[in-house]
Parts: structure tokens; sequence; C-alpha cells
């Protein structure tokens, strides 16, 4: 009885969050990543208010659920209206550098409530009575969400059921265009759909806050936000009522199972297999219902290719070596350099994560650049890459078998997370990964069966990696191969396959491609590449708790990607070295707030508004420049014979092999 | 999940009698309560250029999206070249025989018109997993490469051929999903709506082209169009469809003048029928609102 109230509790959370994700769905057709975290600083400025402040509960609460609106509309106004017409994806990606961006108080110390009054007062509340339900005692903070969010949910499901606007704004979401002929301004519409879902999420943060530091302090609410998103998959993302009464489900089996099994993380394991459920059950509706979302999962990073005659003359060629032995160099020599103190073991150690981060930027580069899936979980393979290492070398295994081991295990398990990837498309399979990255962290990275102890083991370095800058080289060793590897993948036959897919997956059947086989490839080759991140980040730290792989981190990861460029291998590798490696470049103290501050969401809503195809984008066009420069000197040289063997003897080949291969 | 025996024939090798490159028997499709198409059988011969008109929503391309295996009907049987597909999944089906063009014509956008005709050419000289990684199918990479040149050399695309699928205009990609469906070197091709978006000229250019490239390949075609001259003098026979039902077939000449076709498709005046015979005069770009 007691389990199954506190799981009431916790699921109206759920539910209201689930209901604010359902609306913006609805309204755009995209899952809000950032939809929880719009009413952080709402949270945050009640509590600095009524604790710092000394404002009364009743004048701080309105001006925290005010500012939760304008946090809402603003962000409408500035992102969203600017992508009304861009791929739902990158919609989606907005939302989860949003999600970052609005974190912005755990960055800025003074926004936050003094911390010391926080732990001896607790969190501002209107009332402090306890009320006695068997033997559970109920404290303010759990009757207020008892109390506030079903009115609220009442309140909201009536206006939009009686009023105008109510009905103008389920008119406009379920027909942008036959709205629009009515005379309903769809803009409108969302800016005042915004307003209320940032309402909703304001009010939940603040609901919220007393229970869990998550809002205020650590986390990124991951964990919250994936409980909230498999209610509102089980309500096929349209329908409100189930969406709450499933956010409401959902808290009562987290309390059941708490209640049998509270070690381990259990609890992750039974939302992973809801949202999975949820996913795979509602495949067809989800799928029909993004499936014009789905077109246009190209993020257009790739460059156009040089024309073959450009690329034939040697001055191009000159220049291609030039510049890539030229990089290739400079990162073998690096650690000896005596510049910025990069020869220090502590700069040389910030430069091997960078080489990590590289590898990861090349798994995402081929996953979500080129199979147009997106992957909120990739920095879990990461973790999973260097568990299996610390496991691996406790019994003494080569280096290179560890490496290999690794990744086949990576690429394993990414396979696994992306079967969904078979029956749903596009922008829901990032919720599975999502799921997964949380289930990583807080259940699989806490099995001691699976990772040895989750605080951490010592990894001893075999010799020939005996210090950093061996670690490095062999990170660096690790990215060479692997660009090799995903360019001779981008060049040849299975490469185009996947992009076809990804562009057109039904006329890739029609041309006889297995769409499924082609996806799965994709994550396996990420799984592995991520898993070999893994390794290098393992033999880099020698020693690291499951908290290095947290959620966030997969966040960021998205973040570099774009902000080099999806889909581009340069782009990959410069994306990482402009979010982590320049860092290290400048004075060390002010590094960590840079890095912070770039890939804290802000740099990449920056590049995503601004420049969509990222750094590699702005190399491209130099590159552009210098080809047409070469090819109008060309021009100017007569054109060479061209040999053509007659098309008879072609077709005489053709037919010749035409034999039938099996699938 | 497929018959062996399936695989291993080889259309190209016909016996003494040639097999029917499509026979659909008693097909019905239902989307909920909604019967898209309804008992319907229709069959293309060897060689055999068979046409399907009808109003939208008639069921036409729903009917062809069964044979290529997107929609699994509710009953009925789909047979390509003598074998029963009806369970084989889309990407099997080019193995038996069978290339198909799409009504939007939106090949990949992200993709060079060479690379178009190399995904398209994988099918006959695949390039595996590994030894793509590796490098290792250079010599396989090249031919497929040889031969996407001669495509685009035939269907004159030579000033396309490095640009994206993406940035070309619509009847420029009809032409390369042509040249597409042609490096496949299907034996029953299926054309859906094969001139809608591109202008009157091109429409009565792609006439001679599809006669020619029949020609020199032998396929039968299986061709949903709307533009009536067109359909009536490539057709060898017409199967007109309305409400998911075939309400006439036969020779081009006796379906178009069915009272029942004029009725529900045509319209009731001549003028439909005779549009692009009278084409002398140029006509703006004409666009189809599906």
């Amino acid at each position: 009885m007691d389990v199954l109230v506190l799981g009431v509790i916790q699921g109206l959370l759920y539910g209201a969050l689930a209901i604010g994700l359902v609306l913006v769905y609805r309204a755009q057709r995209f899952v809000n990543f950032a939809h929880a975290n719009i009413g952080v600083i709402s949270s945050v400025l009640l509590g600095k208010l009524v604790l710092d402040g000394h404002v009364p509960y009743g004048l701080a609460l309105p001006l925290a659920l005010l500012a939760g609106v304008a946090v809402a509309l603003l962000v409408e106004l500035t992102v969203i209206r600017r992508l009304f017409r861009s791929p739902r994806l990158v919609l989606m990606v907005a939302s989860i550098f949003l999600a970052q961006f609005l974190l912005i108080p755990r960055l800025i110390r003074q926004m936050n409530p003094n911390q010391q009054k926080l732990v001896d007062v607790g969190y501002p509340l209107p009332f402090h009575p306890s009320l006695r339900v068997g033997t559970l005692i109920l404290h303010g903070d759990d009757l207020l969400i008892l109390l506030v969010v079903p009115a609220l949910v009442a309140a909201l499901a009536s206006f939009l059921r009686f009023t105008a606007y109510g009905q103008a704004i389920r008119a406009a979401a379920e027909n942008p265009d036959a709205a629009r002929l009515a005379g309903i301004s769809v803009k409108r519409m969302s800016t005042l759909v915004w307003g209320v879902a940032g309402l909703l999420s304001a009010l939940t943060a603040i609901l919220h806050a007393p229970k869990d530091s998550v809002f205020l302090v650590g986390g990124s609410g991951a964990s919250l936000l994936v409980r909230a998103l498999a209610a509102g998959l089980i309500a096929k993302m349209t329908n409100l009522p189930i969406a709450f009464a499933a956010g409401i489900g959902i808290g009562v089996v987290e309390s059941v199972t708490f209640a049998n099994e509270p070690s381990g993380g259990v609890v992750e394991l039974v939302v992973f297999v809801i949202v999975m459920a949820a996913l795979l059950l509602r495949s067809r509706e989800l799928s029909r219902a993004s499936r014009d979302a789905s077109a246009g999962m190209n993020f257009g990073a790739e460059p156009p290719p040089v024309p073959a005659r450009a690329a034939k003359d040697p001055s191009v060629r000159r220049l291609t070596i030039l510049a890539s032995y030229g990089c290739l160099t400079l990162a073998v020599v690096a650690p000896l350099l005596p510049v910025a103190g990069l020869n220090t073991s502590a700069k040389t150690f910030l430069l091997t994560l960078v080489t990590a981060y590289a590898l990861v930027g090349l798994s995402l580069c081929l996953l979500t650049g080129w199979g147009g899936q997106v992957s909120l979980g990739q920095f879990a393979l990461v973790g999973v890459g260097a568990y299996v290492a610390e496991r691996l070398a406790a019994h003494g295994v080569q280096f290179w078998a560890i490496t290999l081991a690794a990744g086949l295990i990576g690429a394993v398990v990414a396979v696994i997370v992306g079967l969904p990837a078979i029956r749903i498309q596009g922008l829901f399979l990032a919720v599975t990964t999502l799921a997964f990255a949380v289930l990583a962290q807080g259940f699989l990275f806490q099995q001691s069966a699976i990772v040895g102890d989750p605080a951490g083991v010592f990894l001893p370095r075999p010799s020939i990696l005996h210090d950093e800058r061996s670690v490095y080289w062999f990170g660096l060793a690790l990215v060479v191969i692997s660009t090799w590897l995903v360019r001779n993948f981008r060049q040849s036959g299975p490469g185009r396959m996947l992009i076809a897919v990804r562009d057109n997956d039904k006329a890739a059947r029609s041309s006889g491609i297995s769409a499924t086989g082609a996806r799965l490839v994709a994550f396996a080759l990420a799984g592995f590449i991520a898993a070999c991140a893994g390794v290098v980040y393992a033999y880099a730290h020698q020693r690291y708790v499951s908290t290095n792989f947290a959620p966030d981190n997969s966040f960021t990861m998205v973040t570099m990607a774009v902000i080099g460029g999806l889909g581009s291998i340069p782009g990959a590798l410069l994306g990482a070295f402009a979010v982590f490696g320049i860092p290290v470049l400048v004075r060390g103290s002010e590094a960590s707030q840079l890095i912070q501050f770039l890939v804290g969401g802000a740099g990449g809503l920056f590049v995503l508004l601004f420049m969509p195809r990222g750094i590699a984008g702005l190399v491209y066009d130099v590159r552009d420049v210098m080809v047409g420069q070469v090819l109008r000197r060309l021009d100017r040289l007569p054109p060479p014979p061209r040999i053509v063997p007659p098309l008879r003897e072609l077709w005489a080949v053709a037919r010749g092999r035409t034999a039938v291969p099996q699938p | 999940m497929t018959d062996p025996k399936l695989i291993e024939t080889d259309p190209v090798e016909t016996g003494p009698a040639p097999k029917v490159p499509l026979a659909v028997t008693d097909l019905t499709v239902r989307f909920g309560g909604v019967h898209a198409v309804e008992a319907v059988s229709i069959e293309v011969r060897p060689g055999e250029t068979v046409g399907l008109i009808g109003s939208n929503g008639a069921g036409k391309t729903t009917l062809m999206d069964c044979v290529s295996g997107y929609v699994r009907p509710t009953s009925g049987r789909v047979m390509l070249f003598d074998d029963d597909v009806t369970q084989l999944p889309p990407e099997l089906r080019p193995y038996v025989g069978l290339g198909r063009s799409f009504q939007d014509a939106r090949l990949y956008p992200g993709l060079t018109v060479l690379e178009t005709l190399m995904v398209a050419l994988e099918r006959h000289a695949p390039t595996g997993l590994l030894a793509g990684l590796f490098g290792l199918g250079v010599m396989n990479e090249r031919a497929k490469h040889q031969a996407a040149r001669e495509f685009v050399e035939l269907m004159g695309l030579q000033a396309f051929e490095e640009k994206r699928c993406g940035e070309l205009s619509t009847g420029t990609r009809r032409i390369v999903d042509l040249a597409c469906i042609l490096a496949q070197q299907p034996e029953l091709v299926l054309l859906d709506e094969p001139t809608a978006g591109i202008a009157q000229r091109e429409t009565e250019a792609f006439g001679p082209l599809l006669s020619k490239l029949k020609e020199m390949m032998g396929f039968a075609v299986l061709l949903i169009e709307h533009d009536m001259p067109l359909v009536t003098s490539l057709s060898d026979r017409l199967y007109a469809m309305e409400s998911g039902r075939v309400i006439a077939d036969g020779r081009p000449a006796d379906v178009i003048r069915n009272e029942r076709v004029v009725a529900s498709y045509l319209g009731t005046t001549d003028a439909a029928i005779r549009r692009s015979g009278q084409a002398a005069q140029p006509r703006a770009r004409r666009r189809r609102a599906d």
C-alpha cells in the first residue's frame, strides 16, 4: 500500500512530463528532449528567491512559473521558429543541445541557491504538514504533488477541449495546412503550445525539486526523461490521457520493483524493457506518424565530390597529400612539442582523450551521418569497451587482443540496441539509444559480475604502453586505422548502400538491397569503433568509475559531431579537435571552462542555426574555390581523347556475369 | 524462407516455353475496412507492354506495391516468372528479375548519379563488407564504376554524372531512374507514372526511348500512366481499374472506347484522349497533383 502511494506520487510527475512531451510532439512532430530541462531555471530561481532573497513563497512561485513560460517562449522564438521547415531530425538534435544549454545553472554557481541552506532548511515549500496514511508519513512535498498535478492536468484538459484556443491547437496539430486555410496561425499556436509546455515543465521541476537534487546540481535528468518518454510512447505520442495514466503506471511499477529489489539499478532494467516494448508494440503507429519526418535525415555536411578530372590534376593531388600528411605528422609529434606544455604528461593525457573522442566522432559520422540513425548512447558503448578492457587486462591479455575483443563486444551490443531499427525508423530510435545510455549507467555498469568493481579497478598498462606518450600514439594509431576503414567503407558498395537506404529505403530495396542488413552493419561498425575508443579511454585513465559514462557524455558526443560536420570524415576529426583539442592548447585552468561552454549546447545550437554543415563546411568551401581555379585552368587546355569501349561488348560481359547470387 | 529453386532460376536462359513474367491471380488488399484492391487478376506475357489506367485511388499503385512486395495482399497470388513470390520480401524480388520505378523518382538525394548507378549494379557485382572495409574489392569497384559510366553514356547523362541526385530536375531524375532499372537488367519492369512531373516535350520523347530500350533488352513492361496517347501507343494491352477492380481489359483501342472506362476515368469528351496527339503547339510545363 505504501509502495503504491509512493509510486503514484512519483508517477504523477512522469505523467505531467509525458503530457508536455506529447503536446509538443503533436504540434511539431518531434521528440522534445529539452522538455524536462526547460523548468530547471524556474526551480533554481524559486529556491534562490526564497532561500537567499527571503521572498515569500506566494510571490516567488508566480515569478518562477513566469520564468518557465518565458524560457519556453524564448526557445520557441529563437530556435524552433528558425527551424520550422527543417527536417524533424534537425529539430530533435536542436532540442538535445537545448537540453544541455538549459543546464546552465550547473556552470554558473551564482545562479544556485546557497547549498548549505538547501541542506539545512530544504527546498522551499508552501506548507509543512505531514499526513499519516497507515505506516506511511506523507510530507509537504508529496501532498503538493498529489494536489497540484491532478488539478493542473484537469485544467489543461478543459483548456484544450472547451476553449477556442484549445481547439485551434488541436486543429493545427492534426493538419497544419488545413488549419492555416481555416485562418488559424500555425506559428501562433506553436508559441501557445510552447508556453503551456513551459508552464508544465516549470511546475514539474518545482514539484520535483524537494524530492531529488537532479534538477539542481548533478545529473541531467536523463533517467527522468526516459520514463516520461516511455509513457509518451505508450500513448503513441498523441493521446494525452493515456500518456498521463501511463506515467502513473510507470511510477507504480518502478516503486514496486524498487521495493522488491532495491540494489543494482534493476529499476533501470525494467524501464528499459518498458521503452523497448512500447516502441516495438507501437512501431506501426509511430512509424506512420513519423514517415514524413524520416525523410531528409541528411545533415548535408558531406561535400560534393571533386570532379574526376580535377582530382587527377597534380596540383590537387599535391594539396590533398600535403594537407592530410601534414596534419598526421603534426598529430604524431604533438606530445614531443614544447609548445603550450604539450610535452608534459598531463597535457599528453588530455591529447589521448582527444583521440578517443575522435574515434567516437568517426563512429557517429558513419551511424548518424551516413546511416541517418541518431544515437544518444554512443558514450555508453565507450563504457562497454572500457569495461571489457579492464576485465581482460586483469587476466593478462595482450593489448591488441583486448582492442579487438572490446570492438567485437561493442559491435554486438550496438546491434542489440539497434535491433528496433528494423521496425522503427529515424527519430524514435534516439529514444532506445537514450534508454540504453541510462540503462548502462544505472544497471549494466553497476553489476559487479559484469564490470568487476563498479567503483573502478586499477588497469595495468602493458610495457609497450608504459607512459602517457605511448598511450597517445596507440590512440592515434587507432584513429588512423579507423579513418582508413571508414573511408574505404564510404567508397565501396556497403557504404553506398547505407546512404541509399537512408535516403530512400523503398527504392534501395527494389534494387535488391536489404535495408535491415545495411542498418545493422552501420550499428555494428559504429559500435566497434566506439568500443575501441573505450579501450583508449581505459588505458589513459587506468582507473575510472561508471559515472564517466553518464548519458550526458553521449549528448556531448552528438554536439561534437554536429560542430565538426556530420557525415564528413574530416568533419568528425575536426569536431573532436575543435571541441576537446583546442582547449588543451590554451592555458590549463580555463580549458575545462571553455570545453564546458563549447559543448554545453551553446556551440551546438550556434552551429545548427548558422552553419549547419559545421566546421567541415568551411573547409570544403575553401577547397571548392581552389578546385574551381583548377577546373578553369583545365578548361583552357584541350580535352584528352576519350576511349569508350563499345557498349555491345559491355552488354556481353554483363550478361555473362548475370549468374544470380544467393541472397 | 526462400525457395532455393526460385533463386537459382536464371530468367535469361528461358527454355522453349518462355516463362510468364507476371501473373496476378485473385489479388485482394484490404487496409482496415477499405478494399484497395479487390479480386484482381492480371497477366504480363513475355516481351509485352501492358498499361494500367484508372483514376486516382483506383488501386493501381497498391497493385504495383503488391507485385514488388511492399504491400502484403490479404489474399491472392503473385507469380513472377512462374514462381510464387507472394511471401517474398521486396529486396529479394530483383533476384527473380523484377525492376521498378517509383512515382516520385526521388532516388538517393545524397548520392551522385554515378554512385546511384553503382548501387543499382551492386546486385550483379556485390562488394562484401570486409572487402569494402579493407579496400580489397578494388577491381570489383572499378568494374562497377566503368559499367556505371557506360550507362551514363547510353542515356546521355555525362553532364550530370558527378552531380548529386538531390540537385537534379525531375526530368533528369526520371532518366537516371530508368538508367538504374536498366543497370539491374530486369526481365520485367514496373513503371509507376514515368512521365509525372516532366514537361510535355520530354513526355513525348519518352515513348520512343522506352521502345528502343525494350528492343535492346527484351524486357516486359507493366506501366501506370495518365497520358492516354502515350499509354495507348506503347501498350500491347490495357487494364482499366476503378475502385480496386479491373473493369476492362484488352487492346488499347477497345479499352478506351469501353463505356465504363469512358464514364469513370476518361470523361465523355474526346479531348483527353486526343490531347497530346495534337502536341504540335508547345505546351507549358505540366504537373500532376499526385
